[in-house]
């Protein structure tokens, strides 16, 4: 544990923004669940990305600004409590969880075929044997991003894997409900939008809080495709 | 009775838990007696036509001599009266703070002084740029294209480095590098995690310089340090508590 503390890389991007970038694997489901639920230290905001934990304060109301290094060490110590804290075990940190079970049309568009293929092509297998490691695997909500509503869904570690580069040239239009997976993630288009990831299939289940504007799912859910 | 009725809509005005300028609506707030905080209405490219319930005062943020109506101070609009701020006259954005003048008009009749008004057109200072991207040594050209979500820029050079990444962290007024090379800060209502090399950020003081980007507007970018970036931020707390004058 100290090991992995000691490998998070620290750096303002501002007078007001700290990124901690943390170690491979660190970003457990458990851990990414605390962080989410905690109060940021010294009144930030606090935002996760696919590596990293960014910090933000507002300089017109937090004077510890002026010292960085000692505001550094609050931050430091916030998150390092909570990877001490957070369970060491998978079946544990996903005691918490709600579990989502996604009905998913593969295929059911030309678009999709086209990904699918290509899916197939670059990890060298059948077409059906990419929807059944989609299927094989339990996704869980990592960070959002990209759009309102939008969940980056990371496989839980020992899941099959899919190699998924996301296409060069992003598509204008994607549709809403469109199921896709780009690098190791996936992800439901909560809104028709441009993007740039493998289509693969289409739900009907919306996951957009229409009250709220944001995802009804919370870091650290789990959600299965069938 | 609401305090004014909206004759004639604007084609975007909206009442933003985070204005693309920050200090604009505590100024206004300020100029009316009211909290810093209190919602101000941000119109983009085009304002509305306000009639007045009752006797009001309203404020006005916007660069000043385009408008034909006062800005940065109250003004008195009595009961039945109109207010047209339909012609922004070649600038991108204008906020407004209204409230209730009583029987008494003009009581709140103040005006605000030198630094919170936008004079003139500084660079946007940077308060962290990563070292291997060259954003100081160019003007870039704001694209129609911009808006809350983000703000596109174009440089006569395209800047070397833009990639992919996976996604992190971004916030109103991260730099956004994509392949093509040509930048994008993100604004107010951008993405909470981006897909593009952030090489990048304004400085806090510098956002209110970014609500006033017309389309087609030149830009340029200044480095500065974290420490002149607080002092920055210092001096308009100050300015705010101090630089508010009787008419």
């Amino acid at each position: 544990m100290k090991q992995e503390i000691t490998a998070m890389k620290i750096q303002w991007l501002s007078e007001r923004e700290l990124r901690i970038l943390m170690p491979p694997d660190a970003l457990t489901p458990g851990l990414r669940r605390k962080i989410s639920q905690s109060d940021g230290p010294s009144g930030s905001i606090v935002t996760q990305g696919a590596h990293a934990v960014h910090f933000l304060w507002d300089p017109r109301t937090q004077p510890l600004l002026k010292d960085p290094t000692s505001l550094q060490r609050k931050t430091e110590a916030w998150i390092e409590a909570l990877v001490v804290d957070s369970p060491k075990k998978i079946e544990a940190e996903t005691n918490a969880s709600s579990k989502f079970t996604v009905p998913v049309r593969y295929g059911c568009d030309p678009l999709m075929t086209h990904d699918l293929e290509r899916l197939a092509r670059l990890n060298r297998c059948t077409l059906e044997e990419i929807v059944r490691r989609h299927q094989a695997t339990t996704w869980f909500v990592a960070f959002s991003g990209f759009q309102p509503g939008f969940a980056y869904l990371e496989p839980m570690p020992g899941s099959p894997a899919i190699d998924a580069p996301r296409h060069e040239t992003p598509r204008a239009k994607v549709p809403a409900g469109s199921v896709a997976l780009g690098g190791s993630y996936c992800g439901i288009y909560p809104q028709e939008g441009p993007g740039g990831w493998n289509l693969i299939g289409e739900t009907s289940l919306s996951f957009l809080d229409p009250a709220t504007g944001t995802g009804i799912w919370q870091t650290g859910d789990l959600v299965e495709f069938v | 009775m609401s305090l004014f009725e909206i004759i004639k809509p604007a084609a975007a005005m909206v009442t933003q838990p985070v204005p693309m300028d920050p200090y604009a609506s505590a100024v206004l707030n300020r100029i009316l007696g009211l909290p810093r905080n209190a919602p101000v209405m941000e119109c983009t490219l085009t304002g509305p036509v306000l009639k007045a319930n009752q006797n009001i005062l309203i404020a006005l943020a916007a660069p000043e001599g385009h408008l034909g109506l006062p800005v940065w101070e109250s003004i008195p609009v009595p009961a039945g009266e109109t207010v047209d701020l339909r012609r922004l006259g070649g600038t991108s954005r204008i906020y407004f703070a209204v409230r209730s003048d009583g029987d008494e008009p003009s009581r709140f009749r103040l005006r605000t002084e030198s630094l919170i008004r936008i004079k003139t057109k500084p660079d946007v200072p940077l308060s962290w740029a990563d070292a291997e991207i060259q954003l100081t040594d160019q003007t870039f050209r704001i694209l129609p294209a911009s808006d809350r979500r983000g703000i596109r820029c174009q440089g006569a050079q395209k800047i070397k480095g833009g990639r992919e990444i996976a996604p992190e962290p971004m916030t109103y007024g991260a730099i956004q590098l994509p392949p093509s090379g040509d930048p994008v800060i993100v604004g107010p209502d951008g993405p909470v995690t981006g897909g593009y090399r952030r090489v990048a950020t304004v400085a806090f003081s510098g956002l209110r310089r970014l609500a006033w980007l017309m389309p087609g507007e030149q830009v340029r970018f200044t480095k500065i340090t974290p420490e002149a970036a607080l002092n920055h931020v210092a001096c308009l707390e100050e300015a705010l508590a101090r630089d508010l004058m009787p008419c």
